[in-house]
């Protein structure tokens, strides 16, 4: 029980640090642009949301209940946003890493997030990219665009190099994270949770 | 067992030729392209309005003349900044290739009051960064200190 508090004490301080220090070290977008509706953009707009998606990801797999699950991606956002800064659409974002947090503890709790099933687990993760751009993006037009289908053609215009970003980074990190988890899991490799999360997660179940 | 490796080797090359054949026909289009589009395949000068509304009633506004080929709407302020001493502040991102402006003369944005600087063309929201955006002899340029609320003339370049 208390393991798994660590576990997901673990897992919000990655996303955490994560999110607040890696920002700087995106690499510049290629030179490749697309051209949408009369609207050049660079082909990928790079941002952190493969890191969130993989905590959210590895936090259904990881953790024995559902809000434990939830609880994950929501508070790395909660406290990084806090100190970024946010608007209305944290509504959205918050609750679109949640579902890919839902989609990966549905998927093990029917014992489909295993090693025989990578492809599924794969599918689940690029399904989840798409229905979570989806309802972000759906987000954004309700707050800023036009409430017209012009304004909504606008918005998932704009959106398309983010979302093939979002494709192609979660790929990465199902391929070269995700999989190695579930693998060293699958093969009972023991992981050291830090003392000091140990003692923290000891302290919560205290008191 | 082996019919279904075999099955999943087929799919999977069946994606990846059909996803390069769409690959290379959106290339061969120019949807996709390896350089962004020039506006103007010569030098010449055109000359743009340019508007600063800062949302409390003062509002200002410049003629500017550029070089074509250095037409963007990033341009525009730079030319601004040369001809009429405008002040500006902004911070690159290279992975969206456009520089984000956060002030323009001494006033800064408000994230608390949700109030930042966005810009139009010709009225319309301008759908892309300001290094992305180019503009066109005749346009006007307008930077408002506002919600971020997009607006889009079903009008001239609506």
């Amino acid at each position: 029980m208390d393991k798994k508090i660590g576990l997901m004490l673990t897992l919000i301080i990655a996303g955490v640090i994560g999110r607040l220090s890696l920002s700087k070290f995106l690499p510049p977008s290629p030179d490749i642009f697309i051209n949408l509706n009369g609207i050049t953009q660079p082909l990928l707009m790079m941002d952190l949301f493969f890191l969130i998606a993989t905590i959210s990801m590895l936090s259904g797999f990881l953790l024995d209940r559902r809000g434990y699950s939830l609880l994950v991606p929501v508070s790395t956002m909660l406290i990084t946003d806090l100190i970024i800064g946010n608007n209305l659409i944290f509504l959205f974002t918050w609750s679109g890493f949640a579902m890919l947090a839902l989609l990966s503890y549905t998927l093990k709790s029917r014992g489909m997030f295993c090693m025989q099933r990578k492809f599924m687990i794969f599918g689940t993760g690029i399904a989840g990219v798409l229905l979570y751009d989806l309802w972000t993006n759906f987000g954004c037009w309700l707050l800023w665009y036009p409430h017209t289908i012009k304004g909504l053609i606008l918005c998932y215009t704009l959106a398309i190099p983010f979302t093939l970003w979002h494709l192609l980074s979660m790929s990465l990190a199902i391929t070269f994270v995700i999989l190695p988890v579930v693998y060293i899991k699958e093969h009972e490799i023991e992981i050291k949770i830090p003392s000091f999360l140990s003692n923290l997660s000891e302290k919560i179940l205290i008191h | 067992m082996s019919r279904r490796i075999l099955l999943i080797t087929v799919i999977g090359i069946s994606i990846v030729a059909f996803s390069s054949i769409g690959i290379l026909k959106l290339i061969d289009k120019g949807v996709i392209v390896f350089e962004y589009p020039e506006s103007f395949p010569s030098n010449e000068t055109i000359n743009v309005s340019l508007i600063i509304d800062y949302g409390d009633g003062r509002i200002d506004r410049f003629n500017i003349s550029l070089d074509s080929k250095n037409s963007t709407a990033y341009h525009v302020l730079l030319a601004a900044k040369n001809e009429y001493g405008l002040t500006f502040e902004a911070e690159y991102f290279p992975q969206y290739k456009s520089h984000y402006i956060y002030s323009i003369n001494s006033t800064e944005e408000d994230p608390k009051a949700n109030k930042f600087w966005q810009y139009y063309i010709n009225g319309n929201y301008a759908p892309v960064g300001v290094d992305l955006q180019k503009v066109r002899d005749g346009d006007i340029i307008e930077w408002k200190l506002q919600e971020p609320k997009i607006e889009i003339l079903e009008g001239k370049n609506g």
